[in-house]
């Protein structure tokens, strides 16, 4: 106990209280720190004590905890990994969780940019938008670090050299995500248009919607199973229903494994 | 484009969403393990593992960090950061020397008080709390219902302990604790003499020790 070493015995039990909490002065602290060098008696009154003090983590009430966090700590986990293979290698057991974890960081990108999207002050966002750009750049370095899988980095063209992104394919559901910024502004009555490639045969897959800072994404839901189609093409149609691409293409993917 | 209506159901497909109760195998087998096996498994790079150990202690931590630093925004940054933290450092993670919860709430505890004397040096821009609050979505239900139970019971008996203290006993820990201030700043606040402080700070800890073994005598050392 605290109570049973006295300072004035030569310990420093009256300093243990505010040692363990981070409370001392630098020049107490460094008087304790000097004295449990050569003291057993007050090293194990420092571990009672900090057991004590380390249980009132748990006084607060608990809170209910936004899942976002769980996404987010699942998208950091692998752009950690990805940035430093060596320190912790990634072994997922299963195509589909890493899947998941690609899909978190996709969720974590897309609901920022719904939000900005959602800002009536887009240009006074600064510290924002630079939030958006990082999580951009760990899902692209995440795609682009990981071509065999189920995320497949988009390629672009000479049309838009500074288009990049990947497409998410879920198999479980036929469902595919695309994802790509670096799209150049276009004119008015063009659009991209997303097409699902097999051989020469193109399926009108949609128009990618397209904000102003070039950032684009298309959920897919072919009628056809995604595994007939070798690959995916986004050109730049004047019309959005048309039936096979006659404009510039601007990126590609391949999608068949 | 229904964004959130695609991203939900994409985030279905993958799993992300996944009730609690409707796990796969692997899940199941891993939350048959103790702490210290996943930690062992977690630093060989399994997340699922560390997905457990998540679902056992998000919410204690959670708590923990919006205790100390106020908002539940900057809270969920901390707790991302010390499970990132558990997830680099696992492989030097030592029982021995203590559970895994007490590892990773010192890890939010740090971090936490960090983050907080950050602010007061520098404060942050309000509008980005408006930013995130449009960004808050549903709650993390397998937090709740896979809590680890000691959890629950540390904080009941915690609790208890603590309404024993003097109300100014436990104001003085309890503002160095969760609010990483010093003896001297707390005297300060309270416009008290630092002796007085000092003395109550140590009289506040015997009796939380105190309290905590009447109520613990079975683990107590």
């Amino acid at each position: 106990m605290t109570g049973g070493i006295e300072h004035d015995q030569g310990h420093v039990g009256d300093l243990i209280a505010a040692y363990v909490l981070d409370a001392l002065d630098p020049e107490e602290l460094e008087l304790v720190e000097r004295h449990l060098e050569d003291c057993p008696q007050c090293q194990a009154a420092v571990i009672e004590a900090r057991a004590a003090i380390d249980l009132m983590a748990y006084l607060p009430d608990p809170q209910p905890v936004p899942l976002r966090a769980r996404h987010r700590l699942l998208a950091r986990l692998h752009a950690d990994a990805a940035s430093t293979p060596e320190a912790a290698p990634i072994r997922l057991r299963s195509r589909l969780g890493w899947l998941a974890a690609a899909v978190a960081a996709v969720l974590a990108l897309a609901f920022a940019w719904q939000s900005l999207q959602s800002q009536a002050e887009v240009q006074e966002r600064e510290a924002q938008v630079r939030e958006l750009e990082q999580r951009g750049q760990v899902l692209t370095q995440f795609v682009n670090n990981r071509p065999q899988g189920f995320v497949m980095p988009i390629e672009s063209t000479v049309a838009a050299p500074g288009a990049r992104g990947g497409i998410i394919l879920d198999p479980t559901s036929n469902a595919a995500l695309v994802m790509i910024e670096g799209l150049p502004r276009l004119p008015t009555g063009q659009a991209y248009v997303v097409w699902l490639v097999d051989g020469d045969r193109y399926i009108n897959a949609g128009v990618l919607p397209v904000d102003d800072q070039g950032r684009g994404e298309l959920y897919l839901t072919p009628q056809e199973a995604l595994s007939t189609f070798t690959g995916i093409a986004i050109t730049v149609e004047t019309g959005a229903l048309a039936s096979s691409p006659n404009g510039q293409p601007v990126a590609q993917a391949t999608i068949g494994r | 484009m229904h964004l959130h209506v695609s991203l939900r159901r994409i985030s279905q497909c993958s799993g992300l969403d996944r009730p609690a109760g409707e796990t796969n195998e692997t899940t199941g087998e891993l939350q048959r393990l103790d702490d210290a096996e996943l930690v062992t498994l977690t630093g060989q790079g399994e997340v699922r593992a560390l997905e457990v150990l998540y679902n056992r202690y998000a919410r204690a931590a959670f708590a923990f960090a919006v205790r100390i630093v106020g908002d539940p925004l900057e809270a969920e940054e901390i707790l991302q950061e010390a499970f990132l933290r558990v997830w680099q450092q696992a492989n030097r993670f030592q029982h021995a020397r203590g559970s895994f919860a007490s590892w990773l709430l010192s890890i939010t505890h740090n971090l936490a008080i960090d983050a907080l004397r950050r602010r007061q040096r520098r404060p942050q821009r309000a509008d980005m709390v408006d930013f995130f609050e449009v960004l808050r979505t549903e709650i993390d239900t397998a937090v709740d219902l896979e809590e680890a139970a000691m959890v629950a019971e540390l904080r009941q008996q915690v609790q208890a302990a603590i309404a024993q203290l003097p109300q100014r006993q436990r104001e003085v820990l309890e503002l160095a604790y969760f609010q990483g201030l010093t003896q001297r700043e707390i005297a300060e606040l309270l416009d008290e003499p630092l002796g007085t402080v000092k003395t109550r700070m140590r009289l506040g800890l015997q009796k939380l020790q105190e309290a905590l073994q009447a109520q613990r005598p079975e683990t107590s050392g």
